[in-house]
């Protein structure tokens, strides 16, 4: 990988991350990472302390394997993964099978204290802003969305998209 | 009304706080009265495992039980209310009726959102500049002039009322209502005192399970209230005649008003006369020569500024005629310029803090280094009550500032 | 029998000077009471203060007096005693020819609706025009035209039936309720200070006196009196009734307009200044009666020195004895009043004039 590229994508995630922030406080997110071979560390972000709902859907031939929550905090049938969030804010579990779950993992979330309810967002996906409702924090006020931060921001989503699809199009 | 349905009345009142209106707690799946987070989970992952939409009162249930485990540590909450009465809750509070201003506004110093109130009291929806999100809202009448058949149509899960102020109509309203609905608590908290308004405050944060910014709350006043303390004992109190709205009424020992004068630091003159609010002989008032003047405004005929602001340009009229009532030259007060107009808005109920701290500025300019009542004014609106804190412009609530 | 004419000669001179002679003694009590008035108060002033600061207003070149008592006497008091004196003169007189052409002993100034029209008019301007200096003329304004739309509805309703004291009577209560439940409507839709106001206005109060009203108050007694005497002879005359008057030559329709309509008229023009002061205009004529008898001539203005002498005098209570608190003048007149009239009722003679 050329290393103008791994810089540009880092300042692009980096960004996004921050306009994640800015625009839409806090909405639940999934990253994932390779860890051994044909294994994947899914992480679940949550942005802030509730009683949530997570269901997430993988693709047909993974096979779910552990889950960072106690056992009667979650739940496994086939290739649905319900996990019962209490107070945590970040949920690892493995997955294994062929391909890369990336972007094919399918998540939706209820907030059950905001009664809010939406779908989980990939870190890393295109950005669909307003379309995502944002998961209520618990204890922080109302987000804080400055508007310039949002103009700006965009411009540098887009150029973000651009810099990661040209990152996965060079490997 | 005869003796034998008095007595009975009396008895269901008595029994109502001990029957506690839904046994099961939501989510309390073995009965225990606690919501462990093993039972929670549970719940949840009943509701996901379905894969179809949960029905209404599961959900509503799921999240109820959600709540209490956060807000009440999974456990029914008792509070006792102003006027000593013990009230269980098994479930949080999602339909309240609100009928005195104060409480309302303090509720929302808790972070107590809209959407669990469902009506309010007729003055309430009146006041667009103060209760923006409560214009237009519902109303069930007032205090005094109540609609009991709104009230219970909209199928409160809690009505909340003064305690002590308009104790009698209060009292009649509480009768009436749990005469139909004998489960429904009935909170009694004023809000509107002084001496009691942090425990009322407390009460509430309660009842919300809002400890946190109750604590905050009551950080911010006792800051306040030092520091008003503080400036009261600098120097000895000097010699006031509070005016109310009506001319030539004021107040005495056993009123508000007279007891947040005293708070300030300073003595008013009329504090032995018998009545609360006498109406007093003009010559009394050059007599008794007071070092400061008080004029309140905000109603009858000196109704102008506060949040709506109209008029504001009033306040020095009113001052001018004040100083040149006839004798009043001869008084201290009107000889070092000493006389101030306040907007009760500032002066009576939870915002009592800043008429006090402007007026223990008044009374003791020397010592009021410390005193701050503007930016007292707008960081209570602002952060405790969410609105623009523009709207604390002095010129609309007191005059002269200093 | 020219005893009997020296008897009859004798006893008349004897009442004659009777009335005098209760004229001068009230008029001296008046002023003493007036002078007392004008010295008590909260201030604090002595006698010599409250002398000087009188000579020093009248005669303000020969004498000099303490500015500060200068301006609570000038400013503050003697304009109040002084209304006293003349409002309840004039509604003593008031009172005095409503009986008279009403023919009933328990009419007051206010019999015929004069009072709930006031208070009515009172209630609107409370209500709708709060704001401080143009709200106290509106008020007065609204109050005196209320009670003049008041007196032409009499006038108005009584044509119908025939200008008869029983006709007029009734209208008065027709009146009184109508205005009595529009002001009570009035008080319900006002919130809780207005409606307090209201029952404020409506016990009367000396508070708001001052120089001009004063002015002008003497100006409508001083002209409607000297009219309201010169016509008492019409009232002695209706005090036989209707038929008898009309064939000694009254008119009858005429003299019981003209007298309702000034009686009304002074009525009116006192009470919009100090809201509805009661019990002057009916116990004033009967202490009246008691004394010199039921001659109109005498007893109309002989009437108004007692009323002067009792509204002074409840004032005077009203502003002492829970001082520095005031309270209102009507309620003391009421606590005068009751006593009298249980007088009245206890004692065993069956005519009441």
């Amino acid at each position: 990988m050329k290393r103008g590229h791994l810089i540009a994508g880092f300042v692009g995630m980096v960004v996004c991350a921050i306009m994640i922030q800015g625009a839409a406080a806090g909405t639940l997110e999934r990253s994932i990472e390779p860890a051994d071979h044909s294994t994947f560390r899914v992480t679940l972000t949550i942005p802030g302390d509730t009683v949530a709902g997570i269901t997430e859907i993988l693709p047909d031939g993974m096979e779910i394997l552990q889950v960072s929550l106690p056992p009667h905090q979650y739940h496994v049938n086939g290739t649905t993964l319900s996990l019962a969030v209490i107070g945590e804010r970040e949920i690892t579990y493995l997955v294994r099978g062929s391909g890369d779950p990336t972007g094919s993992i399918r998540g939706t979330w209820t907030d059950y204290l905001s009664g809010e309810m939406g779908r989980v967002a990939e870190h890393g996906d295109e950005m669909r802003g307003p379309e995502l409702p944002p998961a209520v924090p618990l204890a922080s006020g109302t987000p804080k969305a400055s508007p310039s931060l949002l103009l700006s921001g965009t411009a540098f989503a887009i150029a973000c998209v651009v810099l990661v699809r040209a990152r996965r199009r060079d490997e | 009304m005869n003796t034998p349905l008095i007595a009975v009345l009396a008895v269901c009142m008595l029994l109502c706080p001990f029957v506690v209106a839904d046994a099961a707690l939501p989510g309390d799946l073995d009965g225990n009265g606690f919501i462990a987070k093993e039972e929670l989970a549970s719940s949840i992952l009943a509701i996901l495992s379905s894969g179809t939409t949960p029905p209404d009162a599961t959900l509503s249930d799921l999240r109820d039980a959600a709540w209490m485990y956060v807000h009440w540590n999974g456990t029914a909450r008792t509070v006792t209310d102003s006027s000593g009465k013990s009230l269980t809750l098994t479930r949080p509070l999602r339909r309240i009726i609100v009928m005195n201003s104060e409480t309302l506004e303090t509720m929302r110093s808790l972070g107590v959102k809209k959407e669990r109130i469902v009506a309010v009291d007729k003055f309430i929806a009146q006041k667009p500049e103060f209760f923006p999100e409560y214009a237009g809202y519902p109303s069930v009448g007032s205090i005094w002039a109540p609609d009991y058949e709104k009230m219970l149509s909209m199928r409160p899960d809690a009505l909340f009322l003064y305690a002590s102020v308009s104790r009698a109509e209060c009292d009649e309203i509480e009768r009436r209502v749990t005469a139909s609905r004998p489960s429904l608590p009935v909170f009694r908290i004023d809000c509107y005192r002084p001496e009691t308004y942090l425990e009322d405050a407390a009460r509430i944060a309660e009842i919300f399970g809002e400890e946190e910014k109750g604590a905050r709350l009551a950080a911010f006043y006792t800051d306040a209230l030092t520091k008003v303390a503080a400036a009261a004992s600098s120097s000895a109190p000097p010699e006031v005649y509070f005016e109310t709205w009506n001319d030539y009424k004021t107040v005495a020992r056993g009123s508000g008003y007279h007891d947040k004068v005293t708070m300030a630091g300073g003595a008013n003159i009329f504090r032995d006369n018998p009545a609360e609010y006498p109406e007093i002989d003009p010559e009394s008032v050059i007599a008794r020569k007071p070092d400061v003047v008080i004029k309140l405004a905000g109603s009858g005929k000196y109704i102008f500024g506060g949040y709506s602001g109209e008029n504001s340009s009033r306040f020095g009229e009113v001052r001018n005629t004040l100083l040149g009532r006839a004798g009043w030259s001869s008084i201290p007060a009107v000889r070092d310029g000493r006389v101030y107009v306040i907007h009760n808005a500032v002066l009576g109920g939870p915002q009592y803090l800043i008429g006090v701290t402007y007026m223990a500025r008044w009374f003791h300019p020397d010592g009021a280094g410390d005193l701050d009542p503007e930016s007292l004014h707008r960081m209570y609106l602002q952060e405790f009550q969410g609105l623009d804190p523009g709207l604390a412009h002095p010129d609309r609530f007191v005059f002269p500032a200093r | 029998m020219q005893n009997d004419g020296e008897q009859i000669a004798g006893q008349y001179l004897r009442m004659q000077a009777k009335r005098l002679l209760f004229v001068a003694v009230l008029s001296v009590l008046i002023l003493l009471l007036a002078v007392g008035s004008t010295i008590i108060g909260s201030a604090g002033l002595t006698f010599g203060e409250v002398f000087a600061a009188v000579l020093a207003g009248i005669f303000p070149g020969m004498f000099s007096a303490d500015p500060l008592a200068f301006t609570i006497v000038w400013d503050l008091r003697l304009h109040r005693v002084l209304f006293a004196v003349v409002a309840g003169f004039g509604l003593a007189v008031a009172g005095a020819v409503m009986q008279g052409v009403l023919r009933n002993p328990l009419a007051s100034p206010f019999t015929l609706g004069i009072a709930s029209a006031a208070t009515f008019g009172a209630a609107i301007a409370i209500i709708f025009v709060p704001t401080a200096l143009s709200g106290e003329i509106a008020l007065v304004i609204s109050a005196f035209s209320m009670s003049a739309l008041a007196a032409l509805a009499i006038y108005g309703l009584s044509r119908y039936r025939g200008i008869s004291a029983e006709s007029m009577v009734l209208a008065g209560i027709i009146l009184m309720y109508l205005f009595g439940a529009m002001t009570s409507f009035l008080q319900y839709t006002g919130t809780t200070e207005q409606l307090q106001a209201v029952v404020f206005w409506m016990f009367g109060s000396l508070q708001n006196t001052s120089w001009e009203k004063l002015a002008l108050v003497s100006l409508v007694v001083g002209v409607a009196t000297p009219l309201l005497v010169w016509r008492a002879w019409d009232l002695n005359a209706l005090g036989m009734g209707d038929q008898v008057a009309q064939s000694l030559g009254v008119k009858v329709e005429q003299t019981r307009t003209l007298h309702m309509m000034v009686a009304s008229l002074i009525t009116a023009s006192i009470i919009c200044f100090t809201g509805t002061i009661g019990f002057i205009g009916l116990v004033s004529p009967h202490i009246t009666r008691l004394a010199i008898g039921g001659d109109h001539r005498y007893l109309v203005v002989a009437s108004g020195f007692v009323g002067a002498l009792i509204l002074l005098g409840a004032d005077s209570l009203a502003r002492t004895i829970l001082a520095p608190q005031i309270i209102p003048v009507g309620i003391m007149t009421a606590f005068i009043g009751i006593p009298f009239f249980l007088y009245l009722f206890m004692r065993q003679k069956e005519e009441y004039w």
